[in-house]
């Protein structure tokens, strides 16, 4: 119960915080993955109309819109926590309520928890939409339309792991932000969400198995075919874990200076 | 209910950065150095007391407040709270006001009440926050956004967050900055009549019987 009243004390602040932005939060989430999606699907829908080839690598003229339809997903819940969460702490930064983190009475998972329900639901909502317009123009297995419950919340913390890491980086020196940013356009780039893995360049090939969101797309995709790669979930976990817990021992070791900055 | 605490040999550093001037500070590395502000101080203070820290600029006031919540760990010694170290000590027992107020500007006055208030968990959220508007006079602007309070006003609700579940140990830093003289007698009917431990800081000193002693940095 106390859980839940901390949670929701989070909620309606991070609502009524957001309320004079959201649209301009709503842009940033998208614009990314709206302009990758239509570019590269109108490539696609142009190749398969003139060029009469039946396949591109493992996509063909009736997969190629269900697969980036899911890359989209994928792009967009991790921005959302990769944006969201880390510029959520800098506007904190900036804004000198930074060290309210560590004054709150209720613990840092607690106020971290409530933050990403928010962008979460928020998130839903483009699901949902996505959804309606796969389930028109294409026929959705049950597990496809359940996978989102696993998936997307995989992708979400993905990318608040590397929001963690950015503020890390921001908070030390806000110069080096940027830095960050360049690695994370790369770890989307070679997450195949747009283009598969086959169709990359061979010697950027290797550098995808390296990726935790190239194993969630890949097991995301998989269920297209009607078999989960178990193997790539496990990927996609075991990253997540490894840079969460990365995330977790930087910010530690560095709290005080952190916390010295923090007071802007 | 109110804590004690302690300092115990407690010297602290700061990491400073020195530029050249001109177009030397633009092109060569910044010089790196640890500047000390204060070694092996050592007090105790008893439950209830209330201190108020005194000094010059620049003499380590807010320093000491922020190493007493453990928003800063000590470069040598220890600070304690009720035995444990101020870092591991529960933030929810503390109520902390710092020069930066800490308070979210795109919000109300009430909805950062409010906001405090859940996330100490409790139930009675109402009953605390019209306690605190009544305690420190918000009445009359507390509904309104942050962004457009003058500086007094957002002492004053910083002072509410502060104390707002009257917390045992409660931390101030120049609480009466920016206050008028009928708000300042608030705040010293505020210390006449707390149980809790209250460390302030602050240039001038406090009337009689607000404080029980002062400590000079």
């Amino acid at each position: 119960m106390k859980l839940i009243r901390q949670l929701y004390g989070i909620f309606l602040k991070e609502l009524a915080l957001q309320s004079r932005s959201r649209l301009n939060i709503l842009n940033r989430l998208l614009i990314g993955p709206v302009i990758s999606s239509l570019t590269v699907g109108m490539l696609y829908a142009g190749f398969f109309r003139y060029n009469h080839s039946a396949q591109l690598g493992p996509l063909s003229a009736t997969n190629f819109i269900p697969s980036l339809a899911l890359g989209f997903l994928a792009h967009t819940y991790m921005n959302a926590g990769y944006y969201f969460l880390s510029n959520k702490i800098l506007s904190e930064w900036i804004g000198r309520t930074l060290p309210l983190i560590w004054l709150a009475p209720c613990g840092r998972s607690v106020l971290f928890l409530g933050m990403i329900i928010v962008e979460a639901l928020r998130c839903s909502l483009i699901t949902f939409f996505v959804f309606l317009f796969l389930a028109q123009s294409t026929t959705l297995s049950l597990p496809l339309l359940f996978s989102p419950f696993l998936f997307l919340p995989g992708f979400l913390l993905l990318g608040a792991a590397l929001g963690l890491l950015r503020s890390y980086v921001f908070l030390l020196n806000e110069g080096r932000a940027e830095l960050m940013d360049h690695c994370y356009l790369g770890m989307i780039f070679l997450g195949c969400f747009y283009i598969p893995q086959p169709l990359l360049p061979s010697f950027l090939q290797p550098f995808c198995f390296l990726n935790p969101a190239f194993h969630g797309m890949t097991a995301w995709q998989s269920l297209e075919t009607g078999t989960l790669a178990w193997s790539s979930v496990g990927g996609l976990f075991a990253g997540l874990i490894v840079l969460f817990l990365l995330s977790q021992i930087l910010w530690v070791a560095r709290k005080s200076q952190i916390l010295e900055r923090s007071y802007g | 209910m109110s804590l004690s605490l302690s300092f115990e040999e407690v010297g602290k550093s700061f990491r400073t950065q020195c530029r050249g001037r001109g177009l030397r500070g633009l092109f060569f590395f910044p010089k790196k150095e640890n500047k000390p502000l204060f070694s092996g101080l050592c007090f105790v203070i008893e439950p209830g007391e209330r201190v108020l820290f005194l000094g010059p600029n620049g003499s380590g006031k807010t320093t000491v407040l922020k190493l007493a919540g453990g928003l800063m760990t000590p470069s040598s010694g220890k600070v304690f709270v009720e035995n444990l170290e101020a870092q591991h000590f529960p933030k929810k027992k503390m109520g902390v006001m710092l020069s930066t107020q800490l308070l979210y500007t795109g919000l109300t006055g009430y909805q950062n009440l409010e906001f405090a208030t859940r996330l100490h968990g409790t139930g009675s959220t109402q009953k605390a926050i019209q306690h605190a508007i009544r305690r420190w006079k918000l009445e009359t602007f507390v509904d309104d956004i942050v962004e457009s309070y003058s500086n007094g006003q957002r002492a004053l609700l910083a002072l509410a967050r502060a104390t707002l579940m009257d917390p045992p140990l409660v931390l101030l830093d120049e609480p009466t900055a920016f206050l008028d003289v009928p708000h300042r007698s608030l705040f010293w009917r505020y210390l006449r009549t707390t149980p809790s431990t209250v460390l302030i800081t602050s240039q001038e000193n406090f009337p009689e019987g607000t404080i029980g002693r002062v400590i000079h940095l």
